[in-house]
């Protein structure tokens, strides 16, 4: 009898103690359910409605670098060498701009813009930082002359992409209709500096400076137009030493507000 | 007052339950504030995602070829 009585309290004492366990034990399921469907898309099934959710993702890519290549300068104040990724012949020794794949001497067309590519899912805008000015990319010191200028054409750098333009807004200047950099609703920028034309027949040349600048506000994403080009402008001032000289630019990429 | 053995070992049991219930609450608790936590982080919060890369410019100046040349004379080839 007192061993009837015992089992039947300890039966008593244990009921709470698996009543928990089963809820801790429940609880556990339900938190490996949610872990495993985190960061993947998820589907869910309510009255014949799928919901999915595709995560955010912004990301850029820079294409291509700036290789002028090896040449000789004026050293003659009233007629100093400009070269320029938006020219053709750059004085037929620096590198040949002119033309994909060709050029005297020229095995390729190697000094095209700075091309970037947003390659995510999102629409991002686009921020520039030069690690060197003017005065910090030349070494001479007058700088009488000296200019290091950028501007940014919509498009990748051979300018065949944009679809848009191609099909009748190719000589337009840069503006509302951009194919690649769109107008953000919120600031109501685009590309920046504006206005530079597809043909490079007018340029919108802003000098080189080592703070941010927003180049694009709005990139638009997928296969078609999601590149804008960065094209730069040198002219060298006549007491230049030679030697090789280089700079660097960081591009950022954020999400569009 | 003392106890008697039978009464020593249900006291002890009473206290090794109650250690075990109060484990068991703690753990329930993390499992709420854990399952919580996942939901709340797993919404649609718009990502601040910045991704950066570069790029370089470069140029080479070479020194001048002087192609003055003054006097007559022979030079070689």
């Amino acid at each position: 009898m007192g061993t009837t009585e015992s089992k039947t309290e300890e039966k008593t004492n244990k009921t709470p103690i698996l009543k928990v366990l089963v809820i801790v034990l429940l609880l556990a399921v339900v938190g490996i359910f949610f872990s495993v469907l985190k960061d993947k898309i998820t589907g869910f099934v309510t009255q014949g409605n799928v919901e999915v959710n595709v995560q955010a993702l912004s990301s850029l890519s820079v294409n291509s670098n700036v290789y002028f290549g090896n040449g000789t300068i004026s050293n003659d104040p009233a007629n100093l060498t400009s070269i320029s990724t938006e020219e053709g012949d750059n004085y037929g020794e620096f590198n040949n701009c002119s033309v994909i794949n060709g050029g005297i001497n020229d095995t390729g067309r190697d000094c095209t813009g700075i091309e970037v590519e947003n390659n995510g899912n999102v629409y991002i805008n686009v921020t520039m930082d030069a690690l060197n000015n003017v005065s910090g990319f030349f070494s001479s010191q007058t700088l009488t002359g000296a200019d290091f200028t950028f501007a940014v054409l919509d498009g990748n750098r051979t300018k065949n992409e944009t679809a848009m333009q191609i099909m009748g807004a190719g000589n337009e200047g840069i503006g509302p209709n951009n194919a690649s950099c769109q107008i953000n609703g919120n600031t109501g920028t685009s590309i920046s500096p504006s206005g530079s034309y597809l043909n490079g027949s007018w340029m919108n040349w802003t000098t080189i400076s080592t703070n941010p600048y927003a180049i694009c506000s709005n990139l638009s994403f997928g296969d078609g137009n999601d590149t804008i080009t960065v094209e730069f402008n040198l002219t060298f001032p006549a007491d230049e030493p030679v030697g090789l000289k280089s700079n660097s630019f960081t591009f950022t990429g954020a999400q569009a507000d | 007052m003392v106890m008697t053995k039978k009464g020593v070992a249900a006291k002890r049991a009473e206290i090794k339950n109650k250690t075990v219930i109060v484990l068991l609450i703690v753990l329930v608790v993390i499992a709420v504030v854990t399952v919580s936590w996942i939901i709340i982080s797993s919404d649609n919060a718009p990502h601040t995602d910045i991704e950066r890369t570069g790029a370089e410019l470069s140029v080479n100046v070479l020194p001048q070829q002087n192609t003055s040349s003054s006097g007559i004379g022979n030079f070689p080839p």
